[in-house]
């Protein structure tokens, strides 16, 4: 297995506060990760990292076998083209209709514009999207808007996604759509997914390992077994140290 | 000089270096010229502030027009007093009233533009997607705003120019002939090259600061509001202390 992503000691300090420390991690092609942790624990703060949006106060990031601490402004922007992210509140452009949203990341690829409307039509229907070609973001539905952003992450067809409070704000039924069409596009084009959650249900199905995240620290990485299995000891350890008191 | 002026003038030549590379990846077919952007920009400072300009300038030349008409009787030397005014309008009027013009409208729409985009985070959308933001916002603004300057430059002299002609010679009798010989006899080619590098000087400058002051928006609603009239402020000062360099240096 090759490692897509690589963190070396991470720390980041903002205003005189450490929110991230000393994170290490190695995450495989083709992979699901998950990091769980409560609001604040510097979930999206590690996923703009990876994205390359900040830069670290410390430590080495390395992404598709670039180090991105050294990497020039071009390279950034190759590196983003295989890379899609899902941000948390909304990043769409509210001047630019739903379609052009979507054709933004294609514009470097050189296709012309009837190819690029056909290939965001295409995501469109595969995403229940249609129809909604010449709407503003401004017009959407919270849930509605995530799945544009979705489309829009997914229609380079990127190695990498990056996904800040996967499934949120999603009703049941575009949840199961959602996962489905995740599965196969990993399936198809061995696609890594890193999210970020922080509830313990159903987003957690569809990873194979979870990082726990909490204060900035990474305190558990493994599958969703061995976490169970961690929190069973917790619970245990906390009711005998109850006890002994 | 503080670490905040120095932060923003190392933040202004790094967007123009990406405004460059872009114009230089274009004319090598790297690139292509959002052309949707494009022409909106070219609206928005060219066209939406042009009839304003237009009364303005006609107010500015009746001025100028009474004015001289006033003392026009006084002086022996008539064609010295109209080559005076006419080279006063061509390399100081005109490229100060379209400086200010374009700061008050496009350098606050691209403040405000780009504040917002980075406060909505539609900076990091155009990020996330693989496009730089210089690119996608100044470039094609700094474009328009040269291009658009220098149009409206040239305009503002000819009506300018037209209305205090045709009132002096509605008012004073004065022909058409002697001013434009009294021009011809007081405007060199150097003066020319000023009247058209003057505004595009402002323009670049009015674009830059709008991009720092843009750039600089933290996360607060009312940073944008900051910004806008930031950029207005600063573009005053800047056209102010250009025109003031080209006065030293060049005479005018």
């Amino acid at each position: 297995m090759t490692a897509i992503i690589k963190l070396e000691n991470i720390f980041q300090h903002i205003g005189g506060r450490c929110v991230l420390e000393d994170i290490s991690l190695c995450i495989e092609a083709g992979e699901s990760f998950a990091l769980l942790g409560p609001n604040g624990a510097g979930k999206t703060l590690l996923l703009r990292l990876i994205m390359g949006l900040d830069r670290p106060s410390a430590g080495r990031i390395e992404v598709l076998g670039r180090d991105l601490t050294h990497a020039s402004p071009a390279e950034m922007i190759r590196l983003r083209r295989s890379v899609g992210m899902v941000m948390q509140g909304g990043s769409l452009l509210n001047g630019l209709s739903v379609i052009e949203n979507l054709i933004l990341p294609l514009r470097a690829s050189g296709l012309s514009t009837d190819r690029m409307q056909r290939t965001a039509r295409l995501i469109m229907t595969q995403l229940r999207l249609d129809g909604l070609e010449n709407m503003r973001p401004y017009e959407l539905s919270g849930g509605l808007s995530r799945k544009v952003e979705l489309a829009r992450a997914l229609i380079c067809r990127p190695l990498l996604l990056l996904w800040d409070e996967l499934l949120d704000g999603l009703d049941p039924a575009s949840v199961g759509e959602i996962k489905e069409h995740l599965q196969r596009e990993k399936k198809t084009y061995n696609m890594t997914l890193i999210f970020s959650t922080h509830q313990t249900g159903g987003a957690l199905t569809i990873a194979h390992r979870i990082g726990v995240l909490e204060s900035g620290r990474l305190l558990f990485t493994g599958s969703q077994e061995g976490l169970e299995a961690a929190e069973r000891r917790d619970l245990e350890l906390r009711f005998a140290l109850q006890g002994s008191l | 000089m503080n670490t905040k002026a120095l932060e923003n003038i190392g933040l202004a030549l790094f967007v123009l270096r990406d405004c460059l590379q872009l114009y230089r990846n274009i004319l090598l077919g790297r690139s292509r010229l959002d052309l949707k952007v494009f022409v909106d920009d070219l609206r928005e400072v060219g066209l939406s502030i042009l009839p304003l300009l237009t009364v303005v300038a006609i107010i500015v030349g009746l001025v100028i027009g009474v004015q001289t008409e006033n003392v026009l009787g006084e002086v022996n030397v008539p064609g010295l007093l109209l080559g005076s005014i006419g080279l006063a309008i061509i390399k100081h009027f005109a490229p100060l009233l379209v400086g200010l013009f374009v700061a008050g409208r496009s350098g606050i729409a691209l403040a405000v533009r780009i504040g917002s985009m980075v406060l909505n985070r539609e900076a990091d959308g155009l990020i996330v997607s693989g496009i730089n933001p210089i690119h996608y916002t100044v470039g094609p603004m700094l474009l328009a705003m040269l291009l658009m300057s220098f149009a409206l430059a040239v305009w503002t002299d000819l009506i300018v120019l037209a209305t205090a002609a045709l009132w002096l010679w509605l008012e004073a009798g004065i022909p058409w002939s002697l001013f434009q010989d009294s021009l011809r006899g007081m405007l060199d080619s150097g003066d020319l090259v000023i009247s058209v590098v003057k505004p595009l000087i402002f323009a670049l400058l009015i674009a830059l600061i709008a991009a720092v002051n843009g750039c600089r928006v933290s996360r607060q609603v009312e940073a944008v509001s900051k910004a806008a009239s930031r950029t207005m402020i600063d573009a005053i000062a800047a056209i102010q202390l250009t025109n003031l360099l080209f006065v030293f240096a060049f005479g005018g």
